[in-house]
């Protein structure tokens, strides 16, 4: 099944112009059934608690700031790579730090 | 067909397209989501530990260049045009290129020929570029993100594959090309 999903992402993304048509008409019906509107690139990043603080990125790039450690996240696949891009923004899975010791897992995503 | 049945039955085609286009733009979706899983980055890329596909591709000087390079360690790397992350490995790659005449060194970069040529100056003549525009050829590979390496071995067989964010991964990857398996060796 995920092959089967896999294989039909890559086939129907190599049909550039009908790609986009479909991303585009579903992102405007899903955001009209949830209510709400998210940018279509932002779909390409993964992470179980989602976007880092914005203090913990920069651009796509996990970064420290006062009071917040952000770093990669790379134990979270096989390949122990935790950045990668597509259609011109790229995504990099952090592992973000408070203070006080609570940490959570999101990404960081951009074009620079 | 009376009036009102004629207009609904177009409402009811329109609709009918509509729903079409949204279940492959679902579709779409959850492949792309699958894809950006730990589970769908480490599934991209040929097959570990088998032979590469053979392939013929062009690259920017028009010439052919046949895949699996052999007799020699060779290493595939898969950029695009839009891809910073990439922008910022190039000048590790070239240096790569530079110092590492023992592998085989092929660049496919998504992007149409002239946005290539660009993108690839600063690389050198050492490094064969591939331009790939729509990324068909990345797709063929089962590459659907970058910055992705894939490197073979002296007899095509594929030792390495993943997804790479630092220079470093360029050498590693040489590394595993050029590894031998004295077991393949022996029962040979």
């Amino acid at each position: 099944m995920s092959e089967v999903l896999a294989r039909g992402a890559m086939a129907i993304n190599r049909r550039r112009f009908l790609g986009r048509a479909l991303a585009g008409t579903f992102a405007v019906l899903a955001g009209a059934a949830a209510g709400r509107t998210e940018p279509a690139w932002a779909i390409s990043c993964t992470a179980p608690n989602g976007a880092c603080p914005s203090a913990g990125c920069n651009g796509y790039r996990c970064r420290d700031s006062s009071g917040l450690t952000c770093n990669y996240r790379t134990g979270a696949c096989a390949e122990n790579r935790a950045c990668w891009c597509g259609g011109g923004h790229c995504c990099c899975d952090c592992r973000c730090c408070v203070l006080s010791g609570s940490c959570t897992s999101c990404y960081c995503h951009g074009a620079q | 067909m009376s009036g009102g049945l004629l207009v609904s039955y177009i409402a009811l085609w329109v609709l009918v397209v509509a729903l079409a286009i949204a279940v492959l733009a679902l579709y779409n979706h959850f492949g792309r989501l699958y894809l950006n899983t730990p589970q769908g980055r480490d599934e991209q890329g040929p097959p570990p530990l088998e032979p590469l596909r053979k392939r013929t591709l062009g690259d920017l000087q028009e010439g052919a260049v046949s895949l699996p390079i052999k007799g020699t360690p060779s290493l595939l790397f898969f950029s695009d045009v839009d891809c910073p992350l990439c922008d910022s490995l190039k000048p590790g790659l070239a240096r790569f290129a530079t110092e590492r005449d023992d592998v085989a060194l092929t660049v496919i970069c998504g992007g149409n020929r002239e946005a290539v040529a660009r993108w690839s100056t600063e690389l050198g003549a050492d490094v064969c570029v591939v331009p790939d525009p729509g990324n068909r050829i990345a797709a063929g590979f089962n590459i659907a993100m970058t910055p992705f390496l894939v490197s073979t071995d002296a007899e095509g067989v594929v030792r390495h594959k993943g997804l790479i964010n630092e220079v470093e991964g360029f050498a590693a990857a040489a590394a595993a090309a050029a590894r031998t398996n004295v077991l393949e060796v022996i029962t040979r």
